[in-house]
């Protein structure tokens, strides 16, 4: 089990599974339909999100608000470095953000693994396939 | 460490009511994340994604949510095109609106009108009467979400301005603020990189030069773009979108006409490579016949129409496709031009464009890189290619290049 000091921006409690996408953005790259990423068709809806780097349009807010308008919002969003796209969209659709996640733990994370977040944004890592592997 | 104002800690306690306490949010979250000292109040703000192409059903259902939180504008403030002229919904055969569609933008409209935006649907809030009336001058700040005016306000009108985006634009026109930072500083509207290109230019070079400036300009600083001669007002206009389109450089200091606090002290300069960019213009040019050419990506100014009647005396043997705002379009209407121009065969659409609208399918010239950046990325546009104004008028005159 691993523990990291977050710095969060919008509050919340969650606890989930990963989903891990080093550069992403939310206009084009998500359907909020059906709550999947289009490229890969993987969930979000429930997840932890984990984002290295997001870009592009700033439609990209509606897209997140999106997200919990059709009910597949993830359960939290996380990131190395946040920018004003995400932090509108999370704001609006009420959906936990976090940054200042230190890269090698974004390395170390992988779909699937389990985390838990809290208000103050202490991570706490308690599944994470790669870890057993050490 | 963000330092609040008594009236913005009201309006984020929600004592100014729910609606202008989301909007706060926003702003007091992104200026935080940005270690802003303070918020900014402005004097104006235009907002960006109001296409129901653009933002759908999400985007419509969160106008409405906000609308019906009691939000209201709280600085005059202006919006975007929409999807359709709404006085030609039919896109006079060049669009493809179907029910959904219409009904989505009318919700959106509905929306913003209820919370006090004036609908000038233009992406050129700076040619309209709204704007002047507002008597802004160098130095003032305001929020734009349209990041083509945004690169226009900082680098032609003086007007200060970060790259706000649609929602962020919508969350400063409700709260008047937004975060003081980026080119709201003086310091950080002072170049310190110059890009010299000692051949001719026009707004398709100039396009160019912006996809050059894109991959090249790491500073956070605006570029200092030194050209042989000083480019035109559409010129500048169309530079200005492509700067927005093609990377995300929200101002660039042309000499003679950007206004800057001082003089500029340049650390590093670099010569923009002529057979680069005559390769790239190559590569864009037109390789069919067009069915229709397109110009008014930004929306066309007055100059503009008044130098395309000159150019265009007969009948065209191509369509031209020309798309304003409704300001201009009055004003060319009063004088005659709109009259003229139609006789020719030119066709004109009010308060859209082809980028955020829906079109039937076709192959466009343009002299917008903006327009062949986006619409070359569309399904039902065949091709898109780039010239500058004059040899579009050429080919609407039907002339073989």
């Amino acid at each position: 089990m691993i523990k990291v000091k977050l710095k969060p921006i919008v509050g919340g409690n969650a606890t989930g599974e990963v989903v891990k996408v080093e550069r992403l953005s939310f206009y084009g790259e998500v359907d909020p339909e059906k709550g999947i990423l289009v490229a890969d068709g993987r969930e979000v809806k429930d997840k932890i999100l984990i984002i290295g780097m997001s870009r592009g349009s700033t439609v990209g807010s509606y897209i997140i608000y999106g997200l919990k308008y059709y009910g597949n919002a993830p359960k939290a969003i996380i990131m190395i470095k946040s920018e004003p796209i995400v932090i509108t969209g999370a704001v609006i659709a009420g959906i936990p953000l976090y940054e200042a996640l230190p890269r090698e733990v974004f390395d170390m994370l992988s779909d699937g693994d389990e985390v838990e977040v809290d208000e103050q944004g202490n991570l706490i890592i308690k599944k994470a396939s790669r870890l057993k592997e050490r | 460490m963000l330092q609040l104002t008594k009236e913005e800690e009201e309006m984020l306690n929600g004592k100014r009511g729910e609606g202008i306490a989301r909007a706060m949010e926003v702003i007091v979250k992104v200026a935080e994340s940005l270690d802003a000292p303070r918020l900014q109040p402005i004097r104006h703000a235009h907002v960006s994604g109001v296409s129901y192409g653009t933002i759908g059903e999400a985007g419509a259902s969160f106008l409405e949510e906000i609308a019906s939180l009691g939000a209201r504008v709280s600085v005059p403030a202006s919006v975007n095109p929409i999807g359709y002229d709404p006085e030609s919904p039919n896109g006079k055969g060049i669009l493809k609106i179907d029910r959904k569609f219409m009904e989505g933008q009318r919700r959106i409209l509905k929306a913003l009108g209820r919370m006090g935006f004036t609908l000038t649907l233009t992406c050129t809030p700076y040619y309209t009467d709204f704007l002047y009336s507002l008597n802004l001058s160098q130095g003032d700040s305001v929020a734009w979400g349209e990041s083509s005016a945004v690169a226009y306000a900082n680098t032609v009108l003086g007007l200060k301005t970060n790259r706000e985006g649609g929602p962020l634009a919508l969350m400063a026109a409700i709260t008047g603020r937004t975060y003081y930072s980026g080119l709201h500083v003086d310091e950080n509207r002072i170049p310190d990189t110059e890009y010299v290109y000692n051949e001719p230019v026009d707004e398709a070079v100039l396009g160019v030069i912006s996809e050059y400036l894109a991959e090249k300009h790491e500073s956070e600083r605006p570029p200092l773009v030194r050209t042989r001669r000083r480019p035109r007002e559409y010129e500048v206009r169309e530079f200005a979108a492509a700067l927005g389109a093609a990377g995300s450089i929200a101002m660039a200091v042309l000499p003679g006409i950007t206004p800057l606090p001082r003089r500029p002290s340049i650390s590093h300069r670099d010569e923009i490579d002529h057979a680069w960019v005559k390769s790239r213009l190559s590569d864009l040019k037109p390789t069919v016949r067009p069915d229709v050419i397109f110009i008014g990506c930004p929306h066309t100014s007055y100059e503009e129409l008044a130098i395309i009647n000159k150019e265009i005396q007969d009948k065209v043997k191509v369509p031209v496709l020309i798309t304003l705002s409704r300001d201009v379009y009055i004003k060319a209407k009063e004088t005659g031009l709109i009259e003229s121009l139609e006789s020719k065969g030119v066709t004109f659409l009010r308060g859209t464009c082809l980028i955020i609208s829906k079109t039937r399918e076709l192959a466009v010239a343009t002299n917008s890189y903006k327009a062949y950046f986006y619409l070359s990325k569309k399904s039902n546009i065949k091709e898109v290619g780039l010239q500058p104004l004059p040899l579009l008028m050429r080919m609407a005159r039907g002339e073989e290049l």
